[in-house]
């Protein structure tokens, strides 16, 4: 046990080195993080067609109102966290492969969430916007990566369960 | 045996009380914090901080620098003293998440409790006081870049420490604490089992 703590500390640490790089955040982060307020856009749309994204930016177009998606609302922190806690944690490729994807899946569709709830709680009152941004969203998207993980714990026991 | 969706509504429940609990206390917690911060930060960068204060839940930093005629100017040139505040909630929401997670399996294990509190009040003294760095690095340096490369550590410096004390620690200490005590719950079934098996 000691061994997953040390890689899961060292893998943190390194990837998150790595994230604060220049020419990670240039090549990587602010693309993704563009693609991500585009998928917010496309998700909102439907309801609401005055909203468009532009960059890291979503805004509405009739009231002026724009969020910019910065460095720890993206998602990267939390994936970083669960890349590191998979990877550290003994397993096969293929079921680290497969958790991986279903927790990217689970961290950015959360992360999403947040940043449709956030661009219409900051419309609608910014201290409430102020609450749920700096206090209790990154509460809920640790808890999502901590569910997702130990879900994935269960899986990977699962078997063996079943033959006791 | 709990599974993790009926852990993950135990919690978000519990998260109510707690996150309530901590905004009525939250002066009170950020107390030790600043009083650390203010005992250390004057030793470590004495030629940048003088003091460290509490103002409600904000740590107010104050600094050796002065204003004189409307400029900042270096230590000892002027009675004021520029103060930069900061809100130490960014750092110690980590206590009520803790709680929740903690309680939501019952609340055993009170010392493992107890230690976990003291670790985090322990990485929230560390993240006001980069909280505290940065914001002066950036007042400071905003006016007058040359003034703040021979007080405070380089840049990248404390933009590491500022970006890892308040986008890491405060959502990831609570859970590693909650692992931590919790290691022997039936929740880990199959953890430690998988470490014996290899």
């Amino acid at each position: 046990m000691v061994r997953f703590v040390v890689v899961f500390i060292v893998l943190i640490s390194v990837l998150f080195g790595l994230e604060m790089l220049n020419s990670v955040q240039d090549t990587v982060v602010q693309p993704f993080t563009s693609a991500i307020a585009r998928v917010s856009a496309w998700f909102v749309q439907p309801f609401d067609d005055a909203v468009i994204s532009s960059g890291r930016v979503l805004r509405h177009a009739g009231n002026g109102f724009a969020v910019s998606i910065e460095s720890g609302c993206n998602g990267v922190e939390a994936m970083i966290v669960l890349f590191a806690a998979i990877i550290a944690f003994p397993g096969g490729w293929y079921h680290r492969l497969l958790a991986l994807m279903v927790g990217f899946v689970a961290v950015q569709a959360m992360n999403i969430l947040r940043i449709i709830s956030l661009f219409y709680l900051g419309q609608w009152n910014l201290d409430v916007f102020t609450w749920m941004h700096l206090y209790l969203w990154p509460v809920l998207i640790m808890l999502d990566v901590l569910i997702v993980f130990l879900v994935y714990l269960r899986w990977l026991n699962r078997p063996q369960m079943a033959e006791a | 045996m709990i599974t993790p969706l009926a852990f993950l509504g135990r919690t978000i429940v519990l998260m109510i009380p707690a996150f309530l609990i901590w905004a009525v206390l939250a002066q009170l917690l950020a107390g030790i914090p600043v009083w650390l911060n203010d005992w250390l930060l004057p030793q470590l960068f004495s030629d940048a901080v003088r003091a460290v204060r509490l103002q409600g839940s904000e740590a107010m930093f104050i600094s050796a620098f002065g204003e004189l005629n409307g400029s900042l100017v270096p230590p000892g040139q002027s009675e004021d003293a520029l103060a930069v505040l900061v809100d130490t909630r960014i750092v110690s929401y980590s206590i009520p998440f803790f709680c929740a997670l903690h309680f939501a399996l019952g609340g055993q294990r009170a010392l493992g409790f107890w230690v976990s509190l003291v670790v985090l009040i322990g990485l929230m003294t560390l993240g006001v006081g980069a909280l505290g760095i940065m914001s002066l690095w950036r007042t400071i340096g905003a006016a007058d870049p040359t003034l703040v490369r021979w007080v405070l550590p380089e840049a990248e410096a404390i933009a590491l420490a500022y970006q890892f004390s308040t986008l890491i620690v405060p959502s990831i200490a609570p859970v590693l604490c909650w692992a931590a005590v919790h290691r022997h719950h039936p929740l880990f079934e199959g953890f430690s089992a998988r470490f014996v098996q290899r």
